[in-house]
């Protein structure tokens, strides 16, 4: 378990104010829990990351690992990072170049604060060398490995003195595309053989919605949404996280019509579309509503609804595959639509869009 | 993450919840050293130039304040005499290995001349002759009498002598080839570091070759390659031992000896004389590095991202390729062959001739006997090797713990640390000398006069050459290496013995190497300071010249020149060794 609660932290700057790079984060992650914290470069996530390792000081809150409270501001409690129990894998790797994979995975329980004896070391670092597949490897020194043997080293170093918790720091934005994909996989499927409490920071969206049990979208020092990627993705809380996760359209305007089992109206440009509203949409209020590209259908035959209908004209139309990626312009907005290949498009056509209102969601307009 | 990047220091955590940590103490205690062994002598330089002085009299103190130094200085027109050699001296040398350096730099990083990977050998090679040893050979190649160059000369049919080692322009000549060197190393780093995607870009609009040198590449590397030059200045303005052998008899003074001059040898010494020269030249070079500085700076906002691994287009010599051969060996000739090639003969002949079959028959090693057997040798070698061995010790562990706490703690006062590393850099190596002459001659203590007080000197003035070594080692080290330790649960004595001395030890051997050699080579900071049994090497081989024993000093110079080529040969197969950490 890792449990942090109102972490604060501000970074001097020389020629500005202060950075407040953390603005008091509060989560928790169960116990065999696989909990992502995703956010664009410089929202904290690292900085989050390195104070519950215990390299970073934290001004203010308190960090519990396991059942022990490492960091307290108030109870003025600091336990230094060689004492908390822990495993990390860094962006870098941090593979010491002057070893073999051998030594660098045996340090913890050679140099560490749980040391074993010596015909133990031996046992542990090959059951941990197997479990990653690299045996063969524990003799080479650590200039000679490729990026992913690297990885899998480290991962191996963090795992060998058989912590209950796991930090992993963007460890796989150094690979290339193909193993990036592979070890995705593995490392979750990793995590969960070990039962082990996973903290994974990462700027990659897919990395997040498709290793992590819960997702924490952080931005500017402060966690904005929690929750399962596919909650996070179908209903976000903003419009930041709409856009950081997945692509969206938006459509500001006036809420005009709010009932009470969850539907209702927004008033655009473009007319009034129907949506799934939420309690606190009161009529007159000025929201966006939020809708995927993959959510925007083309009328086709001749049996039209009666709502959520647009005149669109078809802009730019790129074929990518699995789909159309097209741009549509209704009057002088412009919207992203993604459709089935099979659908007839050109540049130029004039076309009927529908929105579908249950997957409309108004979210609030500033974000 | 952009927030963290932005700095790259910080406090490790090891030390953090203890009040007073041992990182703490160990920043200031050796803060505190360096500000006794650094900013204290130069303090003392400064006050006691504004002192009327005595043997006895100097010291930490303000009284006899006076101008007085420097109104006997500056009222003296021999003074203009000196400071217009000195600028000539620094000036002329400086265009001489500009020339002759930037000229090897650029056929052996640009252009397709054949065998063009050999031209870094001749040019290195020279860098294991000390300086004394230079103006030796330069003297039995330009003595006007018997000088072989001369003697070439006269044979030619030539009127007088072509060139007297004993003259301004011999010495700027004898400077400016011992420079060259430099100039090509530094020249061509420059040349390298430019982005050949940037010239490439200008082919490709169309342009002739001539074309992209003269707008394109000339104007990018102006900034680099004056850089260059300025540093060229400094070092010609701060040099010793060319000006000491060639100009000292003839009384062409240059700040260097004449400050040596004034201090050592007049009688009795004129010390206000002497301060007052110092402090001129402090101002001088720090002056000169300001500006460098600047340039630097300039020339780094040119450097669009480079070292991605692309050679850069290589120009046709065509038809030039024989005039670059021709320049080639005439450089091979004065840089290396002609100054061994008489270091060896006139060490193997009892009293010098002139090169020739007769001669050869007259050959022996007596002078190798006698310099060996000569009593004094032995001392002077032992306290060389204690110079060398303290020097390289001292100043790497010294610069390591710098360059740990400037670059991976962010304790208050590193900026201070920092600066008093650099300050030798801005100052001459003769100044540091005089300023801890004056340190010396100020408090009584034991070290006076031992080699020990030579030790602490060229430490200083050596402190800014050894924290690069180790600034680079420190800061090339990934500061995850260290956190994966602690994430490990290694402890910070751990970490240090386990991840950081292992990782060092290549940077620190090279550079501790480096600074050794130094030391050994350059006598101007032993020449104010030695004294009947502190003599070193370099300083002793010079007297053995100075005495008059042409032969033994040139057997000698050979003796010194093998060792310090089996030390730099070391040297530098150990930073190939280091080169494998490099890429991790």
């Amino acid at each position: 378990m890792i449990k942090v609660t109102n972490l604060k932290k501000t970074y001097p700057a020389q020629d500005q104010d202060a950075v407040q790079a953390l603005r008091g984060i509060d989560f928790q992650v169960e116990p065999g829990e696989f909990y992502t914290l995703l956010g664009p470069s410089g929202c904290g996530k690292t900085t989050t990351l390195r104070c519950i390792a215990g390299f970073e000081e934290p001004e203010e809150g308190e960090i519990w690992i396991e059942d022990r409270l490492v960091y307290s501001s108030e109870k003025h409690i600091n336990v230094p990072a060689p004492k908390r129990d822990y495993g990390i894998v860094f962006q870098s790797y941090a593979i010491w170049p002057h070893m073999t994979v051998f030594q660098n995975v045996a340090f913890p329980l050679v140099h560490g604060q749980r040391r074993v004896p010596k015909k133990e070391v031996n046992e542990r670092v090959f059951r941990v060398l197997q479990l990653i597949q690299l045996e063969d490897l524990a003799d080479r020194p650590a200039p000679f490995l490729s990026g992913g043997q690297q990885q899998r080293v480290a991962l191996a170093r963090a795992l060998v003195h058989e912590p209950r918790v796991l930090l992993l720091d963007e460890p796989l934005s150094n690979l290339d595309a193909k193993l990036r994909e592979d070890m995705r996989f593995e490392i979750r499927d990793l995590a969960k053989r070990l039962n082990i409490t996973t903290l994974y920071v990462t700027h990659d969206q897919l990395e997040a919605l498709t290793m992590a049990d819960r997702v924490a979208v952080m931005n500017a020092g402060q966690i904005i949404q929690e929750g399962s990627s596919l909650d996070i993705y179908k209903v976000p809380s903003n419009r930041f996280v709409a856009n950081f996760i997945g692509l969206a359209n938006f459509l500001p305007g006036l809420v005009s019509a709010s009932k009470k089992n969850g539907w209702g109206e927004v008033k655009t440009k473009t007319g009034n579309i129907r949506c799934a509203v939420s309690e606190d949409a009161a009529v007159g209020r000025e929201v966006v509503v939020m809708i995927r590209p993959e959510d925007l259908t083309v009328c086709e035959g001749t049996a039209r609804p009666d709502h959520n209908v647009l005149e669109a004209r078809v802009d730019t139309v790129v074929f990518t595959g699995e789909m159309l990626d097209c741009w549509v312009s209704v009057s002088d907005q412009r919207l992203r639509m993604k459709v089935h290949p099979s659908t007839a498009l050109e540049p130029g056509q004039s076309v009927q869009i529908y929105l579908a209102p249950e997957r409309c969601r108004v979210i609030a307009s500033s974000s | 993450m952009s927030v963290s990047a932005t700095r790259q220091t910080r406090l490790i955590p090891v030390f953090q919840g203890i009040r007073l940590n041992p990182g703490k103490i160990g920043f200031w205690v050796l803060t505190l050293v360096l500000g006794v062994l650094v900013a204290f002598p130069l303090g003392l330089l400064v006050i006691n130039s504004f002192r009327e002085v005595s043997v006895g009299d100097l010291g930490f103190s303000l009284s006899n304040l006076t101008l007085g130094n420097y109104w006997e200085a500056y009222s003296n027109p021999r003074t203009f005499t000196m400071l217009l050699n000195s600028l000539w001296f620094a000036v002329g040398s400086m265009l001489v290995a500009a020339v002759l350096g930037g000229s090897l730099a650029f056929l052996t990083e640009r252009t397709d001349l054949r065998f063009r990977q050999f031209i870094p050998i001749i040019v290195l090679i020279p860098l294991i002759m000390p300086g004394v040893v230079k103006g030796i050979a330069w003297i039995f190649l330009l003595s006007p009498r018997i000088g072989l160059l001369n003697q070439w000369w006269g044979a030619l049919g030539f009127e007088g002598p072509l060139l007297s080692a004993y003259s301004l322009p011999a010495m700027i000549w004898v400077e400016g080839v011992s420079m060259s060197t430099l100039a090509f190393l530094l020249m061509g780093a420059t040349i390298r570091r430019m982005d050949p995607t940037l010239e490439e870009a200008a082919f490709g609009s169309g342009a002739s070759t001539g074309k992209v040198l003269s707008r394109v590449t000339l104007p990018l590397l102006v900034p680099g390659l004056a850089g260059v030059v300025l540093l060229l200045f400094i070092r010609g303005l701060e040099s010793f031992e060319i000006p000491m052998l060639l100009g000292f008899n003839s009384r062409i003074f240059v700040f260097s000896t004449n400050i040596y001059y004034s201090l050592r040898s007049a009688f009795p010494p004129d010390y206000g004389l002497g301060f007052a020269y110092s402090m001129t030249l402090v101002v001088f070079t720090v002056a000169a590095l300001f500006v460098y500085q600047r340039a630097l700076s300039r020339s780094e906002r040119y450097t669009v991202v480079a070292g991605k691994g692309y050679r850069p287009r290589l120009i046709p010599l065509g038809s030039w390729k024989y005039a670059a051969f021709a320049f080639v060996g005439f450089y091979s000739l004065v840089g290396v062959l002609l100054p061994f090639f008489i270091l060896v003969w006139s060490s193997l002949l009892p009293y010098y001739q002139t090169p020739s079959m007769a001669a050869l028959s007259v050959a022996s090693f007596e002078n190798y006997v006698n310099v060996l057997s000569a009593g004094d040798l032995w001392p002077t070698l032992q306290n060389t090797i204690i110079l060398a061995v303290a020097c390289g010790g001292g100043i790497m562990f010294i610069a390591v713990l710098a360059s740990w706490f400037i670059h991976r703690t962010n304790l208050r006062g590193r900026k201070l640390l920092d600066f008093l590393i650099f300050l030798p850099f801005a100052v001459s190596g003769v100044t540091v000398g005089v300023a801890f002459m004056i340190l010396f001659l100020s408090f009584p203590n034991p070290i006076y006069n031992t080699i020990w007080i030579i030790v602490l000197a060229y430490m200083v003035n050596y402190l800014p050459i050894g924290s690069r070594f180790t600034h680079a080692a420190v800061v090339q080290i990934h500061k995850e290496l260290e956190e994966a330790a602690w994430a490990s649960g290694a402890g910070f004595w751990t970490t240090l013995r386990v991840i950081w001395i292992p990782l060092l030890i290549p940077a620190l051997v090279n550079g501790a190497l480096y600074v050794s050699i130094l030391t050994i080579k350059v006598m101007s900071i032993a020449v104010l300071l030695y004294g009947p049994d502190s003599q070193v090497l370099s300083v002793y081989l010079w007297r053995v010249w100075d005495t008059g024993e042409p032969g033994e000093a040139s057997a000698l110079s050979v003796l010194l020149v093998i060792a310090l080529g089996t030390l730099t040969f070391v040297a530098r197969r150990i930073a190939r060794g280091s080169d494998v950490l490099k890429d991790s």
